[in-house]
């Protein structure tokens, strides 16, 4: 009765490759195109490809499908986004000049929860980092540069977008944690583009990478059966030239290639 | 170019679905980002999606895809959906130049859309598009189009009145005669029926292998099909997608794709 259709391709010999789950965002295009969109930030589509692995999107997918849908695909990279994650979701109120994505980040919640709980290795970058912490019970702060102490992480205004993306500042990386081992020692340097931060830490998760004014900025999720990491800096910008972003996402390509591999062994 | 290209087992079929699972074939835009600094993106209406889960069907798509990946992509799914969009078919790939400058494109969805069809009428799988969808099933097929219906002058205005509302946009806006003792008035059990019409370019020649089933009064081709009714291959000129609720011609046309999606699938609908 729920038998799918088998696979008749005659191309096996080609190489195939693990699925990974982008969350999509949602917005209007412009004013004179006011329909809904989903959409996708296209540079971790091809990240993703890069490292060998096919994305797979599923438009407005809610929290009710993660169970049916996560079991489908071998990773999960929550993407970074000009939304906020909205502080309803820890606790507080959004502010007035959030941007938001109720939409995603109902799916988001639940996805997270999910991913952590049946061991689907998990990435997550800026508002996808956040996103794991929120779910997994963390708060965060709604302006970093409005706390005392802290750095302003938002990215220069007038500037074009490779200005924006540059290396801003340190990270100071967990001994011993992967992050040091991908950065090859324990400091590295990183973008910054981001109005939100980890304040709370979720249930279960790590800080392992700060910036130098403490903020979390790389978190592991310590409960998590498979990779489960996040970084609030975003790899997925010229990983092909900086090593230690090269490496983070080949380990999570290696997590999401294992997975594939145990689910044809299910299979 | 890869040297991480991996070494691994098959994976990138969804499997294990449920109900059947429709490939939606994406656009791509460049939108400004909160500085205005326009970066490309992959961007899906959400109306032909919305009709997909309304009509229990999963919606997938895959960004990116490489062509030779489209079989074992396709594999997985049990549908393919070519929605409407603001670019243009590019007229080089019917063996035209482009009649006008500034044209909008879009030739990442035809890198992609273009060879899926082709699969999709190779191996049976459903394909439904709309509008530019249906641009691209004709001239996948080797058809080729009006550029621009403006200049044709043949009495029905095909096109939307920009200062209007969406849903304006969409309302009927003319009619269209069905084939006598077609496939399509089968479907719809009727003759004529007034259709939605947002459209500049239209069907010109019509591909070898497809066969019309709606016209307007001038003529133009609003509705086709693979000549073999076996394979559920259809292209509208018009949105059966947009209102299918409110609109019961459009209803049973979006009835039909999903029944197709259901056999491919090999399983009845759990609703019945």
């Amino acid at each position: 009765m729920n038998s799918a259709l088998q696979p008749v391709t005659d191309k096996r010999s080609q190489a195939h490759r693990p699925l990974v789950w982008l969350p999509a965002c949602h917005r209007n295009l412009d004013l004179s195109d006011p329909g809904g969109y989903t959409v996708l930030a296209d540079r971790y589509a091809a990240a993703v490809c890069q490292l060998g692995l096919q994305p797979v999107l599923f438009p407005m997918a809610g929290a009710e499908a993660v169970h049916d849908l996560l079991p489908l695909v071998d990773g999960v990279l929550l993407t970074g986004s000009p939304s906020n994650v909205e502080a309803t979701h820890f606790g507080a109120a959004a502010l007035p000049t959030d941007l938001l994505d109720p939409r995603r980040d109902r799916l988001t919640m639940a996805l997270v929860r999910e991913a952590v709980a049946v061991a689907t290795p998990l990435f997550g970058v800026c508002r996808g980092m956040q996103e794991m912490n929120v779910a997994l019970g963390g708060s965060l702060y709604q302006q970093v540069h409005v706390e005392a102490g802290l750095l302003d992480h938002r990215e220069p205004q007038d500037v074009d977008l490779e200005a924006q993306f540059a290396e801003r500042h340190e990270v100071l990386l967990e001994p011993g944690s992967a992050f040091a081992e991908w950065a090859g020692g324990t400091r590295a340097v990183v973008n910054s583009l981001h109005g939100q931060g980890i304040k709370r830490l979720g249930d279960g998760m790590v800080a392992e990478a700060r910036a130098p004014d403490g903020l979390v900025e790389g978190v592991r999720v310590a409960s998590a059966g498979a990779f489960a990491y996040g970084v609030q800096w975003h790899p997925e910008w010229r990983h092909e030239y900086i090593p230690f972003y090269r490496r983070t996402l080949d380990a999570f390509a290696a997590a999401c290639r294992e997975h594939a591999q145990q689910r044809l062994e299910a299979n | 170019m890869n040297p991480r290209e991996p070494a691994c087992p098959r994976s990138d079929t969804l499997s294990d679905t449920r109900v059947p699972t429709v490939w939606v074939v994406a656009s791509h835009r460049e939108l400004g980002n909160e500085h205005g600094h326009p970066q490309l993106y992959t961007v899906m209406d959400e109306v032909g999606t919305r009709t997909l889960l309304n009509l229990g069907l999963q919606p997938v798509c895959f960004p990116r895809a490489p062509v030779a990946r489209l079989p074992a992509l396709l594999d997985g799914v049990q549908g393919v959906l070519l929605g409407g969009s603001a670019t243009n078919v590019n007229p080089r790939l019917y063996g035209e130049e482009p009649a006008s400058e500034g044209m909008a494109f879009d030739a990442e969805r035809e890198a992609v859309s273009l060879p899926l069809i082709r699969l999709c009428i190779e191996r049976g799988v459903p394909l439904i598009g709309f509008c530019r969808g249906s641009h691209e099933i004709n001239v996948a097929m080797g058809g080729s189009l009006h550029q621009n219906l403006k200049l044709r002058d043949g009495g029905v205005e095909h096109w939307e009145d920009p200062d209007e509302s969406l849903d304006a946009q969409y309302a009927e806006r003319h009619d269209v005669s069905l084939q006598p003792g077609g496939l399509l008035e089968q479907i719809t059990g009727c003759g004529r029926m007034a259709v939605s019409s947002l459209h500049s370019q239209g069907v010109k020649r019509l591909a070898p292998g497809l066969v019309a089933e709606a016209f307007a009064d001038d003529g133009l081709v609003e509705a086709f099909r693979w000549h073999d009714a076996a394979q559920f291959a259809w292209g509208f000129q018009f949105h059966p997608e947009w209102g299918h609720q409110q609109h019961a011609r459009y209803g049973k046309i979006m009835a039909a794709f999903v029944e197709a999606c259901w056999a491919r699938l090999g399983a009845v609908p759990l609703h019945r």
